[in-house]
């Protein structure tokens, strides 16, 4: 069993970091809540539809970043990729557009938008991605480490990217390894270990008890 | 010393991967003699093999007699023409002049294009030759003649077309199209795409059908290419062709017919590939795992090599590669079976639609899709 009796409630406008070691059940919960994954029993909602009953009306309302390379086409630009998505999520095409401006911007894409993405380096590929995740204006945001492997100023503007969507009152589930960006953009700490969740947490109220050391929650 | 090195890293790595070693090695050395083994060719067994469909002229009792006391098996068809053996009503017309109730000549119309014919001219001249020479008693000397209904070069063509368009028209629909399906699917997991993909609102369904769709139409396009640099080329120099550029002989409506029934096997392919390519965890493995595949589509479309296009089994055409290969031949000899097409064409749609089910079951198992 990965996930055993997990169950917590984020609110509205919340960024929560979900931390635990590797393997420890991250990723899996974070495929069963962009729908990849059904659990074996039991269920999510979000805004009161369930995930069993309606994972259509969920899908369009989640935006997910998945950890690795971004998951983005090499062959096709990182326009092309932001496109693809947004289609296939049937998003209209003056949202795409009124949304791919501000994304452009925000994250300077303009530089690198029409060329392939097999030439970018790794932080133009996140951010990228990161422009994929939001081109659909997604209520709730996943972000599967979303700095993992970045260089410090890509890193940094990650972080600010998290800012900004907390400012707009988006709700944010991100899991991490970086105890800075845990504790610099969370607002709620969840711990995994094993499939359970040994803390749920916020943010303030953890630093307070226990500082930033986040391996005490990981132990055996 | 370098390169040396690298090579040996290679092949090292790949020997030790057995499925490479089982595709690539232990496959070819056995499918294709099974697949041989168990399609027989025609002629190959032995003079009673086929059953030969014969016209007489005036329907002569006597060279009837003779013929069912050797061959049995013999089919005499009470009318016809010489263009009875063209159309492949026929696979011999005898025709014969005598003298005195005695026969004087024999000439023996056949179509040096097709298996049958072939051998029942052999068979049937050997048969005369013995029992008609010099030696025979009652009969007198009688001469024998063989004349073949086409042309030497329209035969040429004939043979060299059926020999090579089905085995690379399957070939090349079986190795485009499989290899970018599995570019679409396996190559999705290796980059990663795959869980961006499944967590959008689309249904597996559609995104198994828009993958063999695209699949498809690379295939349809490997096969539009084969046919138009084929009759480009054999216009240019016809030699490659038998003797008759691919236009000229064929004609554009069997040309058309040949790319629409390759074009149903390129979506089988891609069926096929795609649920090989969900399965494996990269487009290498893949490539190996569809390996198999591509052997027993090149082997089953050369499956009627020998045989003649006029006297396909119905149970051939529920094999897929072989029924449509089979059709392609069929068709260069400006031969159409509804009934087989049909065979055919269904037996293929139902390996569709088992594979896109394959397909959605596998896009669904999170354990399949993510395998490592």
């Amino acid at each position: 069993m990965v996930l055993d009796h997990v169950s917590f409630v984020l609110n509205r406008g919340e960024a929560a970091a979900l931390v635990g070691e590797n393997g420890a059940g991250k990723t899996t919960l974070i495929r069963i809540l962009s729908q990849i994954f059904k659990p074996d029993y039991g269920f999510f909602t979000l805004d009161g539809v369930r995930s069993d009953i309606s994972s259509s009306d969920i899908k369009n309302k989640t935006g997910i970043l998945f950890s690795g390379d971004g998951g983005l086409y090499d062959r096709l630009s990182a326009e092309e990729n932001i496109k693809y998505y947004a289609e296939l999520n049937s998003i209209s095409k003056s949202s795409y557009n009124r949304m791919l401006e501000i994304l452009v911007q925000e994250l300077s894409l303009s530089e690198f938008l029409h060329d392939r993405v097999s030439t970018f380096s790794r932080g133009m590929k996140q951010r990228t991605a990161i422009a994929r995740t939001l081109i659909t204006d997604p209520d709730f945001i996943i972000l599967d480490e979303p700095s993992t492997g970045l260089d410090v100023i890509a890193a940094e503007s990650v972080k600010k990217i998290i800012y900004r969507l907390k400012q707009n009152g988006k709700t944010l589930l991100f899991s991490s390894h970086s105890t800075d960006e845990i504790f610099s953009c969370a607002d709620r700490i969840i711990i995994i270990h094993n499939g359970k969740i040994n803390c749920d947490m916020q943010r303030e109220s953890y630093e307070a008890l226990y500082g930033r050391d986040l391996t005490c929650f990981i132990k055996e | 010393m370098k390169l040396l090195t690298i090579i040996k890293k290679e092949l090292i790595d790949q020997v030790r991967d057995k499925r490479t070693i089982i595709a690539a090695i232990l496959m070819p050395a056995i499918i294709v003699p099974l697949l041989l083994l168990v399609i027989p060719q025609d002629g190959a067994g032995g003079p009673d093999a086929i059953a030969m469909r014969i016209i007489i002229q005036n329907n002569d009792n006597q060279l009837k007699s003779l013929i069912l006391a050797s061959y049995a098996d013999s089919d005499f068809l009470k009318e016809g023409t010489i263009g009875s053996v063209l159309n492949g009503e026929a696979d011999l017309y005898i025709e014969y002049t005598k003298a005195e109730d005695r026969f004087t000549s024999f000439t023996f119309h056949y179509d040096s294009a097709r298996t049958n014919s072939v051998i029942s001219f052999v068979h049937i001249h050997d048969l005369f030759d013995s029992a008609f020479s010099r030696l025979a008693p009652g009969y007198g000397g009688a001469e024998l003649r063989g004349s073949s209904v086409r042309s030497e070069i329209e035969s040429r063509t004939l043979h060299t077309l059926a020999l090579m368009l089905p085995v690379f028209l399957m070939v090349f629909a079986a190795s485009s199209t499989i290899s970018s399906v599995i570019d679409m699917t396996a190559g999705e997991k290796e980059r990663l795409t795959i869980e961006i993909l499944l967590s959008c609102s689309v249904t597996p369904m559609l995104l198994i059908a828009g993958k063999i769709i695209a699949a498809s139409i690379i295939g349809f396009f490997s096969i539009i290419s084969l046919i138009t640099g084929l009759s480009f080329f054999s216009q240019l120099s016809p030699v490659i062709t038998g003797g008759i550029p691919l236009v000229g002989f064929a004609g554009f409506k069997c040309l058309f017919l040949i790319t629409l029934m390759a074009s149903f096997n390129v979506v089988f392919f891609a069926a096929a590939g795609m649920v090989i390519g969900l399965y494996a965890k990269s487009v290498k493995e893949g490539g190996i795992l569809s390996l198999p595949v591509i052997i027993a589509g090149s082997a089953l479309s050369s499956g009627f090599i020998g045989g003649d296009p006029f006297s396909g089994e119905w149970i051939f055409f529920l094999i897929p590669v072989l029924n449509f290969s089979s059709l392609i031949r069929s068709a260069i000899f400006d031969h159409y079976d509804l009934l087989h097409t049909l065979i055919a064409f269904s037996v293929n749609t139902g390996w569709i639609l088992f594979f896109a089910a394959a397909g959605g079951y596998f896009i669904k198992k999170g354990n399949v899709i993510f395998r490592s």
